[in-house]
């Protein structure tokens, strides 16, 4: 069954000078599904959540919300979209009710619906207890899920979300995580930027990473860490003069060639089969007596994601790319 | 190429109008004012400057000042401030323009289906609903220290209204400022050095008539001074009336319309 496209992006590209933000950024959102856009800061996340979010024109390319052009008519896309941005935009002299209902009003709500629509968000983000407090007293999670409740009053069928777990404790992020789980089950279609793989790995049904504004890979949680070898090895070597032999020694061992980093000595490999790969890594390094600070297999991060894609072994590897958003069958759409 | 049904149950109905527009700007206004009340600190420090500035020049400067024209300093005085006031207050407004914009509430406001325009109408419609308050309070104060007025109800009146067009067309501008800083302690740090010169290179507090000609030529021709002076003309049936009212009107209209246009302008590619 084909899902309706929510989000669609072809070729998106905006610089600042000659700095590129962007470019060449294609994207396909589909209905009631959630796509996590992964990235370090600085990689062009907030330029592409601004331009989807009608903030920011871009230079190059078009996107759609709905299959609606969100430069061409931004008035339209603005009543289907609903923005949490990377600081929680809620105002700290107003209570958690009075915020809701100005941007229910703003959205167009008439005053009774804005009432009855701002208590069933804070009574679903469990804000009821404190919702006629002034936002001043909350909590920073207490605030997140606020911010959230806002792009969320104007019951919007497309949530954009940047960063929203950013400098939040673990579990007032668990608790936003169910969350968002439950709005895209409801049939809310979701991108949300981020920069921990843990956090795409759990929500996304799709992953774009980008790294300096472009598009580096993309698929699903499963088909990124096939790519980065499901598990990492990770070496410290006791000095750097010790890395290069180390690299050596690990050399055929993983999925992928051994990637040293010289400031810390440690090296890192790419493993589908922990056990094995850290017992036969032990072996050798014990027969070839190099002195080692740390060994252990640990689950790939971000930067692992991001050494093993922008490698230039990697590259060579990539004989079969992981899927772009395809856009060779054009979808048209026929606003209702 | 396939054809998929647009999803349903997904409407788009709200269409930009002059209602909404109006709406939208009371909505605004509404926040803004509220959020000042809620922050009452910053309502008692706001005062407490055109206070000490009545209470400085009344009492310790006043003394020494002879204005020819007045015989009592303080009818000359109160206008002054009411107008450094409608300056000074400018600068608050740079400042929650660039707080708005730093903390993501701008981002917010602009992602909604409501015009732009709204926003900025309603962030100057409440600096002038609180400067008004102000001015109510330093004409109070000045009643209280010995201001009188020496005309008609209405030319008071009037003057009352000069001085809130001034405060408006400030709001604009410094608006325009806050667009362009962007950082609220910046927006405060380049308000004041806007504000400072124009106060006092001005008939403000005292006649321009002991300026080097160089400073008395600029100090004659800005807004601040016709705006004083017009008030003065307007409250105290002082010199003529005319020709400062329309000077300050003038400059009042054009600050607005080039501010407000620019503003506008920058605020949608911000």
């Amino acid at each position: 069954m084909t899902k309706f496209p929510m989000i669609t992006a072809h070729g998106l590209g905006k610089s600042y000078g000659s700095n590129v933000a962007l470019a060449e950024v294609d994207l396909v959102v589909s209905q009631g599904t959630i796509l996590c856009l992964l990235g370090r800061n600085g990689a062009g996340k907030t330029t592409l959540v601004r331009i989807l979010a009608t903030l920011l024109a871009p230079d190059t390319g078009w996107a759609q919300i709905a299959g609606i052009d969100v430069r061409r008519d931004a008035a339209t896309v603005r009543q289907l979209i609903g923005l949490a941005g990377q600081f929680a935009a809620v105002d700290e002299g107003l209570s958690g009710r009075e915020n809701l209902e100005l941007v229910a009003g703003l959205y167009g709500l008439r005053r009774r619906d804005a009432r009855a629509r701002s208590q069933e968000v804070l009574e679903r983000l469990s804000l009821a207890q404190v919702g006629n407090q002034l936002v001043r007293t909350y909590s920073g999670g207490m605030r997140r899920r606020l911010d959230l409740g806002a792009s969320l009053v104007g019951k919007p069928a497309v949530l954009i979300m940047d960063e929203p777990t950013t400098g939040l404790d673990p579990a007032t992020r668990l608790e936003l995580w169910s969350l968002i789980e439950d709005l895209v089950r409801d049939g809310t279609t979701m991108l949300l930027t981020t920069q921990y793989l843990e956090e795409a790995d759990r929500l996304a049904d799709q992953i774009v990473v980008i790294e300096r504004g472009r598009v580096i890979a993309g698929g699903t949680a499963d088909e990124l860490k096939q790519r980065i070898g499901g598990d990492v090895l990770e070496v410290r070597a006791t000095s750097a003069a010790d890395v290069e032999r180390v690299v050596q020694l690990l050399d055929g061992l993983g999925t992928g060639r051994p990637v040293a980093d010289l400031r810390d000595q440690r090296i890192t490999l790419p493993t589908t089969n922990r056990v094995q790969t850290l017992l036969a890594a032990a072996r050798r390094i014990e027969e070839s007596n190099i002195p080692i600070a740390d060994l252990g297999v640990r689950r790939p991060s971000l930067d692992d994601v991001f050494l093993a894609l922008t490698a230039p072994s990697a590259q060579s590897r990539a004989a079969v790319p992981l899927a772009a958003p395809d856009l060779s069958s054009e979808t048209r759409i026929a606003p209702a | 190429m396939s054809t998929v049904p647009f999803p349903e149950g997904i409407r788009v109905g709200r269409s930009q109008n002059p209602w909404t527009f109006l709406v939208d700007t009371l909505r605004l206004t509404r926040r803004s004012l509220l959020l000042t009340v809620r922050m009452p600190q910053l309502i008692i420090l706001g005062l407490l400057l055109p206070t000490m500035f009545v209470l400085l020049f009344r009492y310790v400067f006043g003394g020494a000042i002879v204005v020819p024209g007045y015989h009592s300093y303080v009818d000359y005085l109160i206008p002054g401030i009411v107008v450094q006031t409608a300056l000074f207050g400018g600068s608050s407004s740079a400042v929650g323009v660039a707080d708005d914009l730093s903390k993501g509430a701008t981002d917010r406001f602009r992602s909604l289906p409501t015009s732009r325009g709204a926003i900025l109408a309603a962030r100057t419609l409440a600096d002038l609903v609180r400067l008004a308050y102000t001015i109510a309070l330093i004409i109070g104060l000045g009643l209280l220290v010995g201001f009188r007025f020496h005309n008609g109800w209405l030319q008071v009146l009037a003057g009352a209204g000069l001085a809130l067009l001034f405060g408006y067309a400030i709001a604009w501008l410094f608006t325009l400022l806050g667009l362009y800083v962007r950082n609220p302690e910046t927006a405060a740090i380049a308000g004041s050095v806007i504000a400072f010169p124009l106060v006092f290179a001005a008939s403000t507090f005292t006649s321009t008539a002991s300026m080097p000609h160089w400073l008395k030529l600029f100090a004659e021709h800005q807004p601040v001074s016709y705006t004083a002076n017009a008030i003065r003309a307007l409250m105290l049936g002082t010199g003529s009336v005319q020709q400062p009212v329309l000077y300050a009107v003038g400059w009042a209209c054009g600050i607005i319309v080039v501010s407000a246009s620019l503003a506008t302008w920058r605020f949608k590619k911000i």
